[in-house]
């Protein structure tokens, strides 16, 4: 029981809520990237390296994110 | 050959760039089915004046975040707040990026055989529509508003004969000189498909 009113107390809610932000950014930066990918495929410039390497890093964030997420639940 | 400051000639014609980029002439670009001895000669994005709608809401929404740290710490403490700036500050960072790329890869391309427009969003849809300089029956350009006419940026509508799609370029800078040199490439590639 005592566990459960920490979970849904403020702090509990801001540690999941954590977690839900966490996982849909990365899904969502996932989705990003490989949108970017096929659109690179299509254009060749100069910066399309960079783009993808800014894309990558960003999978990377939220995937760090919700390791310390779920670490800190 | 008339010495201009955007000589189409394939050659002979020295790139340049304006706007930050959303008006290239003879970029450095490439892309999928491009034919042999084909040429970019033009890429066009939107204004980035454009997006100064967003850079704000970004502003505003940091000002209004900042402005939270000095209440939120009084009932969270100072680690909820920190765990809670650092999702915020990454998803402004999202936002950010999705502005850039949908402003970088949503492309108008001109070649010495054809119009290309690519209308890319990152998140939901990527669409190419191409068309052949021989099948333009007009290019019309039209600045309206406030913002265009100090900016000087405006719409590109290209219309071609028969079936074909229209082509429609938004809030491009320097429309009247943009419309000038697409009606120069198709006068000298489009009508006689001959390239000087």
């Amino acid at each position: 029981m005592e566990d459960l009113n920490n979970l849904f107390s403020v702090g509990g809610i801001v540690k999941i809520g954590g977690i839900v932000f966490s996982i849909l950014s990365l899904v969502f930066t996932i989705q990003m990237y490989t949108h970017l990918v096929s659109v690179t495929r299509i254009l060749q410039t100069r910066a399309n390296e960079g783009m993808k390497t800014i894309g990558k890093l960003l999978v990377f964030v939220s995937a760090l994110l919700l390791i310390v997420a779920l670490f800190l639940l | 050959m008339a010495t201009t400051e955007y000589n189409i000639h394939m050659y002979t014609g020295t790139p340049w760039h304006s706007t930050l980029h959303a008006l290239c002439f003879k970029p450095d670009i490439h892309f999928t089915n491009q034919k042999e001895g084909e040429i970019v000669l033009l890429s066009l994005r939107m204004h980035p004046i454009t997006l100064l709608p967003a850079i704000f809401n970004i502003f505003i929404i940091f000002i209004l975040m900042s402005t939270l740290n000095f209440i939120i710490p009084q009932f969270l403490g100072w680690f909820a707040t920190l765990y809670i700036n650092i999702f915020f500050i990454f998803f402004l960072c999202i936002y950010a990026w999705i502005l850039f790329t949908n402003w970088y890869f949503n492309l108008g391309i001109i070649t010495n055989q054809q119009i290309i427009d690519i209308d890319f969003n990152i998140v939901l849809s990527k669409e190419m529509t191409r068309t052949g300089l021989t099948s333009v029956e007009d290019v019309m350009v039209k600045t309206s508003g406030f913002f265009p006419g100090i900016f000087n940026y405006g719409n590109i509508f290209i219309q071609t004969a028969g079936t074909q799609i229209n082509t429609e370029f938004l809030a491009i800078p320097r429309p009247g000189k943009v419309g000038q040199i697409i009606q120069d490439i198709i006068r000298q590639y489009g009508r006689s498909k001959q390239p000087i």
